[in-house]
């Protein structure tokens, strides 16, 4: 799992950044992207987009730095710009990627290893969930984010984001036990 | 299949199995072709090149920053007092040479014209962050999504109550300071020079930008001259600067 925090030295590199030192901010950058990435990627479930949304993310980072006030909150507010970024990539082409994905008719195969099955119950689940969902799904559960945490992030209301998780994992189980059983035909909603 | 804990702990393995170990590497390449193009925004002045700047006034004014760095220079190396006007140092005057290192290398801005701004901090009355949220959410020239950006990125005050603004004006060096449920972090900062009584130019690295000064009795209300980039820059700059009276502290 990603580190979540920003080490010391590095929010040196987030001072001379704000301040406009591009050599510290592609420090920061190399320091980042392979966090932001890998959550844009598992949100987005597209590595194209996840690119331009990280992409995004590092201009928006550069342009807005200056008025971070406290460097070491560097990671909270970057993951910020992250699911924006990604909220604005799914919206540009995620309407048509979710119709895909839902249209996808995979009959329920029984699989000679079950670890694979649930890994593939659980691509399924996760991919019939929308955006907002999979962001709290992520932050919660990928990035280890308390849930006052997550709420930030997002923008919502800790009250939101408790309810938005608890629907998620509960549709993600319901997807695990309803793969699980025989079935002729999955129907897209 | 048990709800709670075992689905979470199912999903946050499957996560980290799914999750990517590394970026490609031209996402950076990419991503620092853009910002090559991408000025950081300063929301103390709404820094611009100085080319850039429509005003008028702005461009003569960065001139005479420049000039006045120099001079100021030629002053802090000689023996004239700290808070001369800087202008009528003549740049083709070779420096004196001198030894012992200048106490007050910075020009001092305030004093320099009749009526400016004299040193010290001024504050703006604390305003309420749900006021702010207000004015975001009324401003119908903003989306919804410039809204959540202006409140949770670039002034970060969702779930706060108050925040206020203070700059503190000191040895030529403008230094504004956000203060958030009482607690203060710095902002911009910048060199200063009034251009005269009603006209003060800020310039860091990023550039030069500036703001039109009306005195009070006890402090000075702000007026941006430099044109803002896009909404949410001038919400800010509205916010910051524009909203209230700055006055001095005791």
């Amino acid at each position: 799992m990603p580190g979540t925090n920003v080490s010391t030295d590095h929010v040196e590199w987030v001072a001379q950044a704000r301040a406009g030192n591009r050599e510290a901010f592609d420090l920061l950058a190399a320091t980042v992207v392979d966090s932001l990435y890998a959550v844009a990627r598992l949100v987005l479930r597209d590595a194209d987009r996840a690119e331009d949304a990280v992409q995004e993310t590092l201009v928006r980072c550069w342009r807005d730095l200056p008025a971070l006030r406290d460097v070491a909150r560097f990671r909270p507010w970057i993951n910020r710009l992250l699911m924006r970024a990604i909220a604005d990539e799914f919206r540009s082409t995620g309407r048509q990627r979710a119709m895909v994905t839902l249209l996808r008719l995979e009959p329920a195969v029984a699989d000679p290893s079950a670890e694979f099955a649930t890994r593939e119950q659980l691509t399924r689940g996760f991919e019939r969930l929308t955006v907002d969902h999979r962001a709290v799904i992520v932050l919660r559960l990928y990035l280890g984010l308390s849930l006052e945490e997550t709420a930030a992030t997002l923008g919502i209301p800790v009250g939101t984001a408790k309810s938005r998780l608890h629907y998620a994992t509960e549709a993600m189980r319901v997807a695990l036990e309803a793969d699980a059983r025989p079935r002729g035909r999955e129907v897209s909603a | 299949m048990n709800a709670g804990p075992d689905v979470e702990r199912l999903i946050s393995n499957w996560l980290v199995e799914e999750a990517p170990d590394r970026a490609p590497d031209r996402i950076l390449g990419a991503a620092a072709q853009t910002i090559d193009r991408t000025k950081q925004r300063r929301f103390g002045a709404a820094w611009r090149d100085p080319m850039l700047i429509s005003t008028s006034r702005l461009v003569a004014a960065a001139v005479i920053v420049a000039a006045a760095v120099v001079g100021a220079g030629w002053i802090g190396r000689s023996t004239a007092s700290v808070g001369d006007r800087p202008t009528t140092a003549p740049a083709t005057t070779a420096p004196p040479p001198s030894g012992s290192p200048s106490l007050n290398p910075a020009p001092s801005s305030a004093g320099s014209v009749s009526g400016a701004i004299s040193e010290g901090t001024y504050a703006s009355a604390p305003v309420q962050v749900a006021d702010i949220i207000a004015l975001a959410n009324a401003d119908t020239a903003l989306s919804p999504d410039q809204r959540t950006h202006i409140i949770d990125v670039l002034f970060e005050i969702r779930d706060h109550t108050t925040f206020a603004v203070s700059i503190e004006l000191k040895d030529g060096k403008w230094t504004e300071k956000q203060s958030v449920d009482g607690a203060e972090q710095v902002g911009q900062e910048a060199t200063y020079t009034f251009l005269d009584a009603n006209t003060v130019v800020l310039r860091d690295e990023a550039g030069v930008g500036g703001f039109e000064v009306t005195r009070l009795p006890n402090g000075f209300t702000l007026k941006s001259l430099t044109p803002q980039a896009d909404l949410e820059e001038a919400f800010a700059v509205k916010i910051l600067f524009e909203s209230g009276a700055f006055i001095r502290a005791p």
